[in-house]
């Protein structure tokens, strides 16, 4: 049988063993309820009539582009020529950030916009959960023995990682068809048509977003035997990185370069109106999952099982 | 068959079981409370002076709601309450009829007891929006699809053993 399709095997196999598994069920449970809750966190002022869309997209657009600002123009604070905040607006860097807020909730469906934003911040820490036994859990119970004979280390590995992804994602789209089902159904203003592309959009997004953090919980899988410590160790490096970063860098500016050991220092650009900016942070998405993976193939390469 | 070798999804599921049922238990207690109260408003009028309840019992009453509904909805509540503990012994045991049937009927009241609530309760009451609702429902059908797809050879299998 060649490798392609023991890749592939494994992938159906974790995926079927996730939904069967407690961790799967929870994850799979998690990411949902969460997914709908914070989108109904974002449209119940809108429902209950307390505030309008238009009055939605002010307020959003102005809190958008304060965050966006705090997390683009700290990127460069370092740089001697662009080190002011005044230097930067005469640059115009201010206005792009501005076009970007209305970008995001003035020309594209504001709540699909917002739901995806806090699905941006929340899934690196759910993602871990469908992750933390793919490897971790056979190795525990000595049950990978089983499988060395018949196939490669690498097959296992690379087919759970796929299996884990293609669950993620599934995940994601169940959870942005039901927005945007519902949303086209209750809330007028938002059409149908401006929310199908723009869902694709935020998938493509989501789809990136997803792949270091699920390779980082393969990573921790293949180097801890107990699943437990994985979940932990991964959890524990994706709210640790920006929370180290941003106090070391009060201690010494280069430091809060530390945030880029994740995606948490340009995944905002994901969803930026700027083809080649989306591209780079895809580019780089793409680069963190695949020396995720690379560490976790040698890891796993070299370990007693 | 051992603990061990039940999916550990099960146990997740009779978890997640057990924490509905709680919940809906007593959402379940605080309608049968509210009928009462109802009965004495529909009895007495709204009581004079500063009472907390006022608003509510109002808007149920403008709603047209009777005891009687409150009460329909107490008595799925507790159905469901009562189906969904004991499919939890049913997962735990594999059992086809305790678990699978069990908690899918579980399941189905308690889908009835949101789509109920939608119907027959104030807006304002509900706290929220249909997304919430949506929600509310996601559970009961995970549930289903999850003992007839994932779980249904476990059940069955366990079945099987039991009779030979």
């Amino acid at each position: 049988m060649n490798k392609t399709r023991h890749i592939g095997l494994h992938a159906i196999k974790v995926i079927s063993h996730s939904m069967r598994s407690g961790s799967g069920v929870a994850f799979i449970f998690l990411t949902i309820l969460i997914g709908l809750s914070l989108a109904n966190l974002v449209v119940t002022p809108i429902e209950l009539e307390l505030i309008t869309v238009e009055e939605l997209q002010d307020s959003s657009a102005r809190a958008i582009g304060i965050a966006l600002a705090t997390a683009t123009l700290r990127a460069s604070d370092g740089d001697d020529n662009q080190g002011t905040l005044t230097s930067r607006m005469e640059n115009g860097d201010l206005i792009d950030l501005g076009m970007w807020a209305r970008y995001l909730v003035i020309e594209n469906p504001v709540l699909l916009s917002i739901t995806v934003l806090l699905l941006g911040v929340v899934l690196p820490l759910l993602l871990p959960l469908g992750s933390f036994t793919v490897i971790s859990g056979d190795v525990q119970h000595r049950t990978v023995r089983y499988l060395l004979p018949r196939t490669s280390r690498s097959s296992i590995l690379i087919g759970r990682w796929l299996g884990s992804m293609i669950l993620a994602w599934s995940l994601i789209i169940f959870l942005l068809c039901s927005v945007v089902i519902y949303l086209s159904i209750m809330i007028p203003s938002e059409s149908l048509e401006d929310l199908i592309p723009w869902a694709g959009r935020c998938f493509l997004a989501l789809f990136f977003l997803t792949i270091p953090y699920v390779s980082l919980g393969i990573l921790c899988s293949a180097t801890f035997s107990v699943p437990m410590v994985a979940l932990l160790a991964t959890v524990g490096s994706t709210i640790g990185v920006p929370l180290l970063s941003l106090s070391l860098q009060e201690a010494w500016e280069p430091l809060g370069n530390l945030l880029y050991l994740l995606p948490w220092g340009y995944s905002h650009e994901l969803l930026s109106p700027t083809t080649h900016k989306v591209v780079e942070a895809s580019a780089y998405c793409l680069l963190h999952g695949l020396l995720f993976l690379i560490l976790a193939l040698l890891k796993f390469r070299r370990a007693d099982l | 068959m051992a603990a061990n070798d039940r999916p550990g999804g099960l146990t997740a599921l009779s978890v997640l079981n057990g924490s509905f049922a709680l919940s809906v238990g007593g959402a379940t207690i605080s309608r049968f409370l509210e009928s009462y109260k109802l009965m004495q408003v529909l009895e007495n009028g709204i009581p004079a002076g500063e009472w907390r309840g006022r608003y509510y019992y109002q808007k149920l009453l403008d709603e047209g709601l009777t005891p009687l509904d409150l009460q329909i909805l107490g008595v799925m509540g507790l159905t469901a309450t009562v189906l969904l503990l004991v499919s939890i012994w049913g997962f735990l045991k594999q059992n086809n009829v305790l678990g699978r049937w069990l908690g899918t009927i579980g399941g189905v009241a308690l889908a009835c007891v949101s789509v109920c609530s939608i119907l027959w309760l104030p807006q304002s009451y509900l706290k929220g929006s249909g997304i919430s609702i949506a929600r509310q429902m996601f559970y009961p059908l995970f549930l289903i699809f999850m003992l007839h797809v994932i779980f249904r050879r476990d059940f069955l299998n366990q079945q099987q053993d039991l009779s030979t």
